[in-house]
């Protein structure tokens, strides 16, 4: 149940952000999450809903946008996506870094002033 | 309005996380953070290695329980210092919690902290903590699927024992299932089978481990 800890830190930056740009109301928050988070959409909709509650936010659409799994090769520079094997597709070296696929970003904050 | 946002959720745990690594660095103190499932063999491991290395270096454990004190009790016994975070019904530490659990003990006289996070599979990893080391303590009673169904682990961490060899004959699980997923999603990673009653599987965990802390603290090889 980490997607409780997610939330209450994303309500803490929503909160800061709001104050910043002095919106009385939230109606839309968009977030990138990485498929390597394990990160269960459902739950998250759940939790996001119990937490705003009484909040600038409630009633607020959280969009969830998933977001692939994606390295590259260090011995070969191939960029390429995960399915199942986390190895280089080219070259077949171990070796990689990712790119993307292990974030959670708060990318977007829609409201009204 | 629509604002550009784009800030990472978890950056307060990371930033916290980095400090405790600084600190650690400081100190010349190896955390190994072990991580498993509830049972997999965490606090028995740990005691395993207690018996061999806790004359030899300073040792202390930081265990991450749900809610009982049963494995801190277990470890006191091997009169080390040992601190207890109940996380009261969080299924992870995050390095908030650490960082005030590593404040009690006394950084200036120590080689190795153990962390034993609470027992899951999933949360814990998503997690830094600040250590040098995630290990991913796995046993055979839990069946060779696991690096399939919780890859994240098996990417986060630098090293897994494989626990409970010594029941497969019990069980149905198959060694290179096992080691074939987890190559599939981290292929440098070294697993090292042991069993909690054999002392001689040990032999490769702990060697790994004395030279760990040996880099680490610059402590000079016993001859
Ligand atoms: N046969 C066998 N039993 C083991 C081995 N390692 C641990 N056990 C047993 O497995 C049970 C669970 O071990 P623990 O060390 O408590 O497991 P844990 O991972 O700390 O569990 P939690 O803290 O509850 O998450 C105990 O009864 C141990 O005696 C092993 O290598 N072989
Ligand atoms: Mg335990
Ligand atoms: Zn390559």
């Amino acid at each position: 149940m980490h997607e409780l800890t997610i939330i209450t830190n994303i309500f803490s930056i929503i909160d800061e952000i709001a104050e910043e740009n002095q919106l009385t109301k939230i109606t839309r928050v968009t977030l990138k999450i990485g498929e390597l988070r394990h990160v269960y959409p459902e739950m998250l909709q759940n939790a996001f809903e119990i937490v705003s509650k009484d909040t600038k936010a409630e009633n607020a659409v959280l969009h969830i946008k998933p977001i692939r799994v994606k390295m590259r090769c260090k011995h070969c520079g191939h960029e390429f996506f995960v399915n199942n094997s986390y190895c280089c597709k080219k070259c077949g070296d171990y070796r990689l870094k990712i790119i993307e696929g292990d974030e959670i970003i708060i990318e977007t904050l829609e409201g009204d002033r | 309005m629509e604002i550009k946002v784009m800030k990472k959720v978890m950056q307060a745990n990371i930033e916290k996380a980095t400090e405790i690594r600084d600190l650690l660095n400081r100190k010349n103190i190896l955390m190994v953070n072990l991580i498993g499932s509830p049972g997999a063999g965490k606090t028995l491991l740990i005691e395993k290695t207690l018996v061999r290395l806790k004359e030899k270096y300073n040792i202390a454990t930081i265990e991450g329980d749900i809610a009982s004190n049963k494995d801190a009790l277990r470890l006191q016994k091997y009169r080390i210092p040992v601190v207890l975070i109940n996380t009261y019904g969080s299924c992870h530490l995050d390095s908030a919690t650490v960082e005030k659990a590593i404040l009690e003990l006394d950084l200036d006289s120590l080689d190795l902290i153990f962390v034993e996070n609470v027992g899951n599979l999933v949360c814990p990893a998503e997690f830094d903590i600040g250590e040098d080391i995630k290990v991913a303590v796995a046993s055979t009673a839990e069946g060779d699927d696991k690096p399939e169904k919780y890859p994240l682990l098996f990417r986060e961490a630098g090293l897994v024992l494989l626990n409970k060899v010594d029941l497969i004959p019990y069980t149905n699980f198959d060694i290179k299932i096992f080691n074939s997923s987890v190559r599939k999603l981290n292929g440098l990673l070294p697993i090292y089978e042991v069993s909690c009653v054999d002392e001689n599987s040990l032999e490769g965990w702990i060697d790994w481990l004395e030279e760990s802390i040996r880099n680490k603290t610059g402590i000079a090889v016993p001859i």
